[in-house]
């Protein structure tokens, strides 16, 4: 474990040296609080009494909390390990005695780190902003919220960990990770809740883990979901953490036989 | 001008022939695109299918906003987009920006087409297709259609003129390509009417720094809810943001180290 707090330390120096690109990842992160609910409020608005369990607070609280899971939990180890892939960069890990998915997971958790500090004062700022436009009161946290963000954090670490390892067949990764990102916000619930997309996309998510990184979560903090649907939502998490974790190691194995440095 | 089209040709050649060597890519490519239409439809279907108008745009007017957000963002995907806001920082971190700058041709020329993305041209032909298909089935008269493709033209300047700056400031303190995706994420703001927003955001997106000519200042003056006044000011202010960026971008090169 020491050697692996000591690679913490060293990548939350690195972190440091580069606060302006946390600063623009931020921006990028809280970009969709500043559009989205002034959307769909207008939407809600004009139908009184909601639809399907949304109304004008709850797509408030969704967005916020949004935000807050953008920055701080989710992770994205997709554009970082593709490109130590491809540009052969990998070869310095895979000689070290160390999990190399350990040691994205910690480079991951040490820009999160940074991004608390960053993050809430503007966080804050930006609620007080839209509160000047959207009456909303701030939504009561229950304690469900902590274990499903919690478990949608590995969900998606490991949904974009696999796709980065596409690099090790298709080398220049590119078009992936733009296919990951469009797919993981429409069928995560980024642009909308799922309950209010179009029939054939809610049974498409349903069998994809981004529902349950995203939408699960996002459910449960803004409106109220019965029992069974919360317990089929941590279910869900669960499986998918341990198939997403057994299918990364997988390809990792595989992809390393098919390694071969190119980039060196 | 010959001699631009010339190199323009041969770099087209070159990123044909690099972008050939990954064939999944370009499978991955298509893939990509058509989820973003997927993308497109989905969320307008969820918005009409609950209230019949938002800001000026009905479902029938609505595919005018997507597609012409779609056409801008294949037109600068062509060109200038990646050039500037993702390769830039690629190319003066490990030291082959000076390359570029020893060629007899305008850096600015040169830094912004140096690759010519393949994968948008086949989806900027369909886009184009589908909007004069659209503008002819909605009788859009011809001076608005002009009027239209005048502000494409403005917009495509200012978008360009934006971008550039954005890539200058890599020869001060590199900056990561997060800014080319925060950039990229506010343009995408135009694929739902921006009229929906408080006061403050209208006018800086219409206005102060114009990102709405991504989709939505053309859309709106097909629907008749951008003036011809307001037309002029979109040419005037991408004249001047124009030649203020090119400025801009001579002075923040005088500050290039060439240290990779």
């Amino acid at each position: 474990m020491k050697k692996y707090w000591t690679i913490f330390r060293i990548e939350l120096q690195n972190t440091m040296a580069y606060k302006g690109a946390g600063v623009v990842w931020m921006l990028f992160d809280l970009l969709w609080m500043f559009a989205f609910p002034f959307i769909w409020y207008v939407v809600l608005n004009a139908r009184e009494g909601g639809i399907n369990g949304w109304d004008a607070t709850a797509i408030v609280h969704y967005y916020v909390f949004m935000a807050f899971l953008n920055n701080l939990i989710f992770m994205h180890p997709e554009v970082h390990t593709s490109n130590e892939i491809y540009e052969g960069r990998l070869t310095n890990y895979i000689v070290r005695p160390v999990s190399y998915l350990m040691f994205t997971f910690l480079h991951e958790v040490a820009w999160k780190v940074v991004r608390i500090v960053l993050f809430f004062p503007v966080f804050v700022g930006i609620v007080l902003a839209i509160r000047q436009f959207i009456p909303f009161e701030l939504p009561q946290l229950n304690w469900q919220v902590i274990p499903a963000s919690l478990l949608a954090a590995p969900i998606f670490f490991l949904t974009a960990f696999i796709i980065a390892l596409t690099s090790f067949w298709l080398e220049d990764s590119k078009v992936t990770k733009n296919l990951f990102w469009i797919s993981s916000g429409l069928l995560g619930g980024q642009f909308a809740p799922l309950d209010l997309m179009p029939d054939f996309l809610q049974k498409v998510a349903a069998y994809l883990p981004f529902k349950y990184a995203m939408y699960f979560p996002l459910s449960v903090l803004s409106r109220a979901i019965s029992t069974p649907e919360m317990i089929r939502g941590f279910l869900g998490q669960i499986i998918w953490v341990a198939v997403l974790l057994l299918f990364a190691v997988f390809v990792w194995r595989r992809g390393l036989r098919v390694y071969n440095a190119i980039g060196r | 001008m010959r001699h631009y089209l010339k190199v323009l040709l041969i770099l087209a050649k070159l990123n044909f022939i690099h972008q050939s060597a990954y064939r999944p890519s370009f499978f991955f490519a298509v893939v990509g695109k058509i989820l973003r239409i997927v993308l497109f439809i989905a969320f307008t279907d969820a918005i009409f299918r609950n209230v019949p108008e938002v800001a000026g745009f009905t479902r029938e007017r609505i595919p005018l906003l997507i597609l012409t957000l779609m056409l801008m963002e294949f037109m600068m995907g062509i060109g200038f987009h990646r050039n500037l806001l993702y390769y830039v920082y690629e190319w003066i971190r490990q030291g082959t920006y000076d390359y570029m700058l020893v060629r007899p041709l305008n850096p600015i020329f040169l830094t912004s087409s140096r690759v010519i993305d393949f994968f948008e041209i086949i989806p900027l032909v369909a886009t184009l297709g589908a909007l004069v298909w659209y503008i002819v089935v909605l009788h859009v008269p011809f001076f608005v259609v002009l009027g239209y493709i005048v502000i494409l033209c403005a917009g495509y300047f200012i978008l360009f003129a934006i971008a550039l700056m954005l890539s200058a400031l890599n020869f001060r303190t590199l900056v990561s390509t997060g800014l080319g995706r925060l950039y990229e994420s506010i343009g995408r703001l135009n694929r739902f009417p921006l009229d929906v927003l408080p006061k403050f955001w209208r006018v800086a997106l219409f206005y102060v720094v114009p990102i709405a000519v991504a989709g939505n200042i053309p859309a709106k003056f097909l629907i008749g809810t951008w003036s011809w006044a307001q037309l002029l000011y979109i040419v005037a202010f991408a004249v001047l943001i124009f030649a203020v960026a090119v400025k801009f971008w001579y002075f923040a090169l005088k500050h290039y180290q060439s240290v990779a």
